[in-house]
Order: structure tokens, then sequence, then C-alpha cells
């Protein structure tokens, strides 16, 4: 556990600008008790080749990281991101990025994550001005 | 230096020319297209006079019409210089005149300002060539007959605007009347863009606009804006709503908005996203990617009942699905061969024939409103080009150049395609005729914009 906290860093939501948005309790015109604050912590980052859509070995043995802290923290949602470089067809790389989310979520599953406690976000190539410098899926960890 | 490659070599300068003069200023498309029109065969010569104004309005019609019709490749415009008559009514046309400068048709009108943002609009269109009493010099009223009238349109018209650009919309129309009378083929003057623009904010953060313009770029207006990305905008078949993919509620969901009204409609809500909307051409159906079974895969959902149809079902990617105009296809993008390319689903017998063959990587596939042709993003190690694919006879043409070019539509006639690429570093919109002639960067603001999707043929009221 101790091991995990080196690369486990809080995520400092107000200057993470192309970070997926925190689930937030709806509005409502009733004043209800605030909900308490979730907190994210950031998992791995996993980058892959443009043009590939599987999960690499190393990948693989970085996603390991996850799975302890996951299997170590039930409590824990875990939110799956994935975002591409806009390079040609933003549709055909919003597939290529839900086929890696879902290569991700598949290598969880297998390590005995519930798959209920993810959600997932494909972002694709959608931040265009952002230029996503690569194609990669990044793994948070969301906490009540 | 030129040898044998001289018209193509300069043509492709007069091209990149264009391109960096039309971003400077509209004002100078005009002389280049002139230009470009020289050496197309069959481009009806005509004569658009300014028209008549007693304050000049802020929006030169006869400039507008001008532009109109010189950016279709379909008509030459007599330069305004060449020419020293000015006749403000039919009767005052020297027809040998305008015939010894080799025009076949005049366009002649005036504009009112009645106040209060009123307008009356008259124009009269002629055919110089028609007039069987032109052996007189001038066209006396008593030797019109119903078939020597060379009058071919003569309409007045009222026009209420808001701001003094939206006398463009006018212009427009006109232009759109005048392409009927001479062509016999409806105009697309009047249709509308919609597409995604991008600002970066002052923070760093980005501003993600959803905006409809007239064909030309002009009269740009968001219709909405997110600090979240937007994306793929495409039209209902009646040009009266835009569907959109919105990351505003932290993840891909589709809504679809009155262009009119504003007023918004959450479509779809899969968890896995919710991507590449298109409608059916009967507006009830809209077919869409999401991978909400894991796999990005295709599904049709009724507008009608909300109901749920998946159409693939494999384990590759499918994607980009688009209605043959007939709605009885979906033309999509696969990697069921291992690198995208373009196929087409059959939605009776759900047969899937694979149409493009050359090329690494096909993929964005858009189908001409005829459906005859299909153009798509053909890509080969990170640099892409728009290539059409005569769909009868199989023949495929690369329309530009390979670099950053992205997201073809095809105009409501068939005739034009629009695109976006890069130029001085900026994410802008060109046109082109579908056979990669004439291309021209539209006007924008300082933003880069994405995705454009072309309207169906315009209304007046829109």
């Amino acid at each position: 556990m101790k091991r995990l906290l080196f690369f486990v860093t809080v995520l400092l939501l107000a200057g993470c600008a192309h970070q997926a948005p925190l689930m937030t309790a709806p509005t409502s015109a009733v004043n209800l008790p605030a909900p308490p604050p979730l907190r994210q912590y950031a998992g791995s980052q996993l980058i892959f080749d443009c043009a590939n859509t599987t999960l690499s070995e190393e990948n693989q043995a970085i996603l390991q990281r996850d799975v302890t802290y996951l299997l170590a923290n039930p409590s824990a949602k875990v939110l799956v991101t994935g975002y591409a470089k806009y390079q040609g067809s933003v549709n055909y790389s919003l597939a290529q990025t839900e086929m890696r989310i879902q290569a991700v979520a598949d290598a969880l599953k297998l390590k005995g994550v519930d798959p209920n406690r993810l959600q997932r976000v494909n972002y694709g190539p959608s931040d265009r001005n952002y230029q996503s410098p690569n194609c990669r899926v990044t793994l948070t960890y969301v906490e009540n | 230096m030129f040898h044998g490659n001289r018209s193509k070599g300069v043509y492709r300068l007069t091209k990149i020319f264009m391109m960096m003069l039309c971003l400077m200023g509209a004002s100078h498309a005009f002389a280049l297209d002139l230009e470009l029109t020289k050496g197309v065969k069959q481009a009806l010569p005509i004569a658009i006079l300014p028209f008549a104004a007693t304050t000049a309005p802020s929006v030169d019609l006869a400039q507008v019409i001008t532009e109109d019709l010189q950016a279709s490749g379909r008509f030459q415009v007599l330069s305004r210089t060449a020419y020293s008559q000015n006749p403000s009514r039919v009767s005052e046309i020297d027809f040998s005149y305008w015939q010894t400068l080799k025009m076949n048709n005049l366009l002649m009108g005036s504009i009112q300002n009645q106040g209060g943002g009123q307008y009356q609009i008259q124009y009269t269109l002629l055919d110089l060539f028609n007039n069987k009493a032109a052996t007189q010099q001038v066209l006396n009223a008593s030797t019109l007959s119903p078939n020597n009238n060379p009058v071919l349109l003569s309409q007045t018209i009222m026009v209420h605007v808001k701001k003094a650009q939206d006398l463009r919309a006018a212009a427009h129309q006109i232009a759109d009347q005048v392409y009927l009378a001479l062509l016999g083929e409806q105009g697309i003057f009047t249709s509308k863009l919609a597409y995604i623009s991008v600002h970066p904010n002052a923070d760093g953060s980005d501003l993600y606009k959803l905006r409809i313009a007239d064909y030309d770029g002009y009269r740009a207006r968001t219709l909405v804006s997110s600090t979240l990305p937007l994306l793929t905008p495409t039209w209902s078949p009646d040009g009266q709503q835009v569907a959109y993919v919105s990351y505003e509620a932290g993840h891909a969901q589709i809504y679809a908005q009155d262009v009119s009204t504003g007023q918004r409609q959450l479509l779809s809500d899969f968890e896995g996203g919710n991507f590449a909307p298109a409608y059916s051409k009967d507006g009830e159906s809209m077919a869409l990617m999401s991978g909400k079974t894991g796999l990005p895969q295709l599904y049709l959902l009724s507008l009608k009942d909300s109901s749920v149809t998946q159409l693939t079902n494999e384990w590759s990617i499918t994607t980009s699905p688009v209605f043959t105009p007939d709605s009885s296809a979906l033309v999509f993008v696969s990697n069921r061969g291992g690198q995208p390319q373009i196929y087409r689903l059959n939605l009776s017998d759900h047969s899937i024939t694979r149409l493009t063959f050359s090329g690494v990587e096909n993929t964005d596939p858009a189908i001409s409103p005829d459906g005859k042709e299909l153009a798509f993003l053909s890509g080969r190690q990170g640099q892409y080009a728009i290539a059409n694919l005569d769909l009868a006879s199989g023949n495929m043409d690369l329309l530009t150049e390979a670099g950053r070019v992205n997201s073809p539509a095809f105009s409501p006639d068939s005739q034009r395609v629009i695109y976006t690429t890069y130029l001085e570093g900026r994410s802008v919109l060109v046109e082109m005729r579908a056979d990669g002639n004439f291309k021209q960067a539209l006007r924008q603001e300082k933003e880069d914009v994405y995705e454009p999707a072309w309207s169906p043929y315009g209304e007046d009221a829109r």
C-alpha cells in the first residue's frame, strides 16, 4: 500500500482543465445538505500507439498497480477516460478510443475488479485545440 | 521553369494565392475567382449591374450575387470596370452594347430603404440574345411580345432586416432565382453551414461553439456554447434541427437543437458514449455509434418512439454512419478487414458490401445528395486527402493534396464539397467543386473551425 502512495497524487481539479469533469450533485431549488466532496486520485496513465487499440504488455504491467489499489480500496470507483490525438477522422478516432477504454475495462475485470465500479468517458480527439500529444487512457479513482 | 507542366503549376499557385487572399478578406475573393473562371468552358457570361439606391446600403447586393454566381463556377461575371453604361431601367438598355461585350444575360435592380429596417428590392434578369427586336438599339415596349420578351425574371421583394448584414440573405435569394432561371437547377446560395468553432479563453481553457452561418461563411451566429467539447453537427433533412455531440454532462450525449427557436432535446444518452449522429432522409430515425456493449457499434434510434435497434455486431470498429439518399442503406466505416475502409449496409437484408479498396485508411464518408458520389478522407501515415469515389464506375479521384484536411461534406446540389484544412496554423473551412476545382477558404473569425455540415436547400424562412 505504501508503495502505491508515491504515484497516487491528489488532483487539483482547478488546475486540470483537460481532465474529465467531476460528477456533481444535481442543482436543486430545495436546500439539501451539501453532499460530501468527492475525492479524486490520479491512477495510471496508459499511452497507446495511435494506430493501435490493444493493451501492450507494458501497459498491462502498469495497470497491475491500479488493480492492486482498487482491490485494496473496494469503495473506490474508477473513471476510465480516453483521449486521442486530433488527426484524421474524428469519429474513427473516437471509436478507436472506445476500443482502448474497453481493453482497459476488460483487463480490470479479468483481474477481479467489478465492472460496475467503472465509469467510462471517451473524449477521443474532442479537445481539438489542446491537441492531445498522444493517444492514452487515464484512470482516476473517485471516493466519497 | 515551366516546361510542359505550366498550366498545372500556375493553377496550383493561383489556388494557394487565392486561399491566402480569401483569408485576408472576402473582397479579394472576387478578383481571384475571375481568374479561375477564365479557363472554364460553359461558364455563362453575365453582367450584374450595381443596384440603384438613393442611399447606398451597407451591403452591396450586386457584389454578393456576383460572388455567389462566380463561386459556383457556372458563371463568368463581367467586371465592373469592363463597362461604362449603367442603365437603371429596361428601356434604357442598349442591347448591342452588351452583346459586343459578349454578355448573354444581364441582371439589374434597385434597393430602397423605407426606414425601420424595411427595404424594397426590385430586380430584373434579361436574356440579351432572346430579344428578337435586338436589331433596334434600344428596346421599345411596343416591340415586346411573349416570343421576343427579353425579361426572364422581374420581381419586387420586401425585406425586413434587424441588421444591415441580413440584406445578404436577400442577395442570396436573388442569386438562387437567377441560377434557377438560367440553369434550371436549384441554387445553394440560401443553404447554411453548421460547424464547431473553438476559441481559446484567456485562462488557457477552450470555449466550444456550435455555429450556423450562410453557405459563404457570413452571418455566423452561435447556437450553443460550452466549456466542454461539442462535436460533429448534422442537419435534419428539413433543415430545422441540428444534432450534435455534447460533453456538457461529463460524457458524450447526442442533442438536437431547433435552429430557429434554439430549443434543445436530449436524443441519446447510452452509457458508453453517443457519437456520429446521422438523420435518415425522412427525419424519422437517427443512426449513431455507441460503445454501450463495450465495442463501438452502430444503432438505429427511432425519433418517433425512441426505440433502439442494434445495426452492427462485430468484433471490430463500426462508426460514421451515413444514410443513402433513399435511406435503403447506410454507409459506414469498419476496420473488419484490419484497416478502416468504407462499407455499405443494406438495411433490408443486412448484407454488407465493401466500397473502398484503394488507400490504406478510408474514413469520414459523405454521400452526395444525388447518391452518385462518395467523398471521404483517405489517409496514409498521418497525412490525409479528400477523395471522391464515383459509385457507378468505381473511379476514385483525390480532390486535395495530402495534409491535414478533414471532414468532407457535400452541398445540397451535390456540386460542392466543404472540408477543413490548416492555413497559417488555424483550422479553416474550404469549399471546392466536387471535382476538386475552385477551392476557396471561407471568411471566418479568429477561431478554429471543425466538422462542417451543409444544410439541405435553403428556405426563405431560415
